[in-house]
């Protein structure tokens, strides 16, 4: 773009440094920024040593209901929100930054310090976002805890539970250095929805 | 103990701690805090005098967060899912506040 403002363009590039160095993926560059494809992939091999992930991104909304995924998501949404009331003067983008730094602080030591990417990536909290602005998702108060959850949008309340409340019996306690296996199974859904 | 002396230090001592916060990524912070964008303008702009009169109560100026009792017996109680339990506490947290 020529007529772009060179001041803009800086603006632009450090949002998406923060982007890439939280994880994100090229897809999700393309949308909140107007840099050009080919400069961000080259951002993005100078910040990270290697090339982008090929490939689409995730698009399930079901993985935000899988009980752990849940858990991680409510919170993230729960700050985002919070973000948003506080700071409407900032853009979208910026407060999914701040919001997703916001929630990574709360993953214990042990995961902050792996070097892989977070079972709940940024990527998958701007997606959690356009899913619950298009009105796919959207939070639930647990009838116990009083917390907010991710539920589908639709779906009876009245009696829900949350996956923290109730975790499925497949659930166990973690063990130093383990990964979780998240399963994608809906488990979860269902038994959270057979209200007694 | 003194009790309204303790008071008197928590006091100070957690606007103190608002003021510190609130210079740095106020945003982030007022999350963090709990507290909306007025009162944090207020709040940082005391002066030492007005933050010590504010602190003379007999009483804390600030609240505890979790307001439901299952909220904070969830917390609290042995979980098969203890490693999530700060994220829950982040849920509830974040979650009540308007």
């Amino acid at each position: 773009m020529a007529d772009k403002s060179i001041l803009q363009e800086a603006h632009e590039i450090q949002m998406a440094i923060d982007l890439i160095s939280l994880g994100a993926r090229i897809q999700l560059l393309e949308c909140e920024t107007c840099i050009s494809r080919g400069k961000l992939t080259r951002l993005f091999k100078e910040i990270k040593g290697s090339s982008p992930p090929k490939g689409q991104l995730p698009f399930s909304a079901d993985w935000f209901l899988t009980w752990e995924q849940n858990v991680h998501a409510s919170l993230f949404y729960n700050i985002y929100r919070r973000i948003q009331g506080i700071d409407q003067r900032n853009a979208k983008t910026v407060r999914l930054i701040k919001a997703y730094r916001l929630y990574l602080e709360y993953l214990p030591q042990l995961e902050q310090d792996v070097n892989e990417e977070p079972l709940f990536s940024l990527t998958r909290a701007w997606t959690l976002i356009r899913f619950i602005d298009s009105q796919i998702l959207t939070l639930s108060h647990c009838s116990c805890c009083r917390g907010q959850f991710i539920t589908y949008t639709g779906q009876p309340h009245a009696h829900y539970i949350c996956p923290m409340c109730r975790p499925p019996s497949r659930a166990l306690k973690k063990r130093k250095g383990t990964q979780s296996a998240s399963s994608e199974s809906n488990n979860y859904i269902e038994s959270t929805y057979k209200t007694a | 103990m003194n009790i309204n002396k303790a008071i008197y230090e928590f006091n100070l001592s957690y606007l103190h701690l608002v003021q510190k916060l609130l210079a740095e990524d106020r945003t982030s912070n007022l999350f963090r805090l709990g507290i909306n964008i007025e009162i944090a303008d207020i709040l940082d702009g005391l002066t030492e005098n007005q933050i010590r009169l504010l602190a003379q109560t007999n009483h804390l100026i600030c609240y505890l967060r979790i307001k439901e009792p299952e909220a904070l017996k969830s917390l609290i109680q042995e979980s098969r899912v203890d490693q999530l339990q700060q994220i829950h506490a982040g849920i509830i947290v974040s979650g009540n506040e308007h």
